[in-house]
């Protein structure tokens, strides 16, 4: 087993591949090393250079294949969650401190009483590659774009062995089998996979202290405020990270209730965890 | 004098005859006639447009395609969710909050 380890995308990423070790698998965990700062230059809102950036600042842009097509995935995602999923939530991200990489935030933060408004209204255009955001909002695509990375540089590695791909949490496989384990109330549980991937949504970590008490970075749409559900994490299993990123994050703000039931009903295999100390599995999961 | 005047005309016309054949040769009539610039610009221009046309019509085909494809690849992992099980071994790695 051939291991990589390194930081990108303000996360510590693993490459893990199942290939003798020889100059096919060092180049190609390599290719996969670069592939990710690449991926960063383009989606990453903390840098000025980003393409990302760009579009913020500018509120239109004729971007690149990539920028448009997972600024299309979040845009079909928000429509599939009921808005619950917003990359239109950078304002309030930023209103609630998060402003700069996670790496960067320390102490108390300063927030802005006025929440933001999210839900802003996004044209595109595959052909001519043309983004364009209503006046006065800018998009995060914080989440998904990570799970994009992961989902791309898994299936580098898949062409010379079965691998997986940790991103901070967002994890996908391909080939082989691959135990992960998932935070319960009271312990760990282990998932066996065989393919597709695995992300977490919940205020457990990258949360700080504010001057209006506790503030985390799962914005709810509907408020433009750091979400207060009775859950405390998601973790959901689907075809593809980015997809997970997206169902963990909407079942999240579904709450536990619901969150269950729409598992249930879309047969995505889900372990919830509540403030309470409750663990739940649901979407055909069963211990 | 008729003998005169007949060579006379034989003169004249034998000079009508070769000045005909000089303007006639002069006109270079075998080779084909200098189209106006701006003509040949046009056609370029549209040979130019036309190849664009080509180019253009196979990206979409291949977007169409590609989008076709995704949307299939997405129905049938809606139809069949990744194979997941929960067993009893230790992770090898852990997913947490992103």
């Amino acid at each position: 087993m051939e291991r990589r380890a390194f930081r990108a995308m303000g996360t510590d990423v693993e490459l893990l591949l199942d290939a003798p070790p020889g100059v096919e698998t060092f180049l190609t965990l390599a290719a996969a090393e670069q592939e990710m700062s690449r991926l960063e230059g383009i989606f990453s809102r903390f840098r000025e250079d980003s393409e990302l950036s760009s579009l913020n600042r500018a509120g239109s842009l004729h971007a690149g294949p990539e920028l448009v097509q997972v600024t299309q995935l979040a845009v079909e995602a928000r429509l599939r969650t009921d808005g619950r999923f917003d990359p239109t939530v950078h304002d309030a991200l930023v209103a609630a401190g998060y402003d700069r990489s996670f790496e960067q935030l320390h102490g108390r933060i300063a927030t802005t009483t006025a929440p933001p408004l999210c839900g802003g209204r996004i044209a595109f255009d595959p052909l001519t590659g043309l983004i364009e955001l209503e006046p006065g909002f800018r998009l995060d695509l914080g989440g998904i774009a990570k799970g994009y990375a992961v989902d791309r540089l898994c299936d580098m590695l898949a062409a010379v062995g079965p691998c997986l791909v940790d991103a901070g949490g967002d994890i996908a496989v391909r080939g082989g089998s691959w135990p992960v384990g998932v935070e319960t109330a009271d312990g760990m549980l282990t998932l066996q996979l065989t393919g597709g991937a695995v992300a977490t949504s919940g205020i457990d970590r990258r949360s700080w202290s504010s001057d209006v008490g506790r503030g985390h970075h799962v914005i709810d749409p509907a408020t433009g405020r750091p979400a207060e559900r009775d859950l405390l994490r998601v973790t959901v299993v689907a075809d593809s990270a980015a997809e997970a990123e997206v169902l963990a994050k909407s079942l999240y703000l579904a709450g536990s209730a619901q969150a269950t039931r729409e598992a249930d009903h879309l047969g995505t295999p889900t372990v919830l965890v509540t403030r309470d100390g409750r663990t739940a599995l649901a979407g055909g999961l069963s211990s | 004098m008729t003998s005169h005047t007949g060579r006379l005309y034989a003169l004249a016309a034998s000079l009508a005859a070769f000045f005909v054949l000089w303007a006639a040769i002069a006109a270079n009539p075998w080779k084909a006639a200098a189209g106006d610039p701006r003509l040949a610009a046009l056609a370029q221009r549209q040979q130019l447009l036309r190849r664009d046309a080509r180019i253009v019509r196979q990206i979409v085909q291949q977007r169409t395609s590609a989008a076709a494809a995704r949307a299939k690849a997405r129905s049938a992992a809606a139809a069949a969710p990744p194979a997941v099980r929960v067993v009893t071994l230790p992770p090898l790695v852990v997913t947490r909050t992103s």
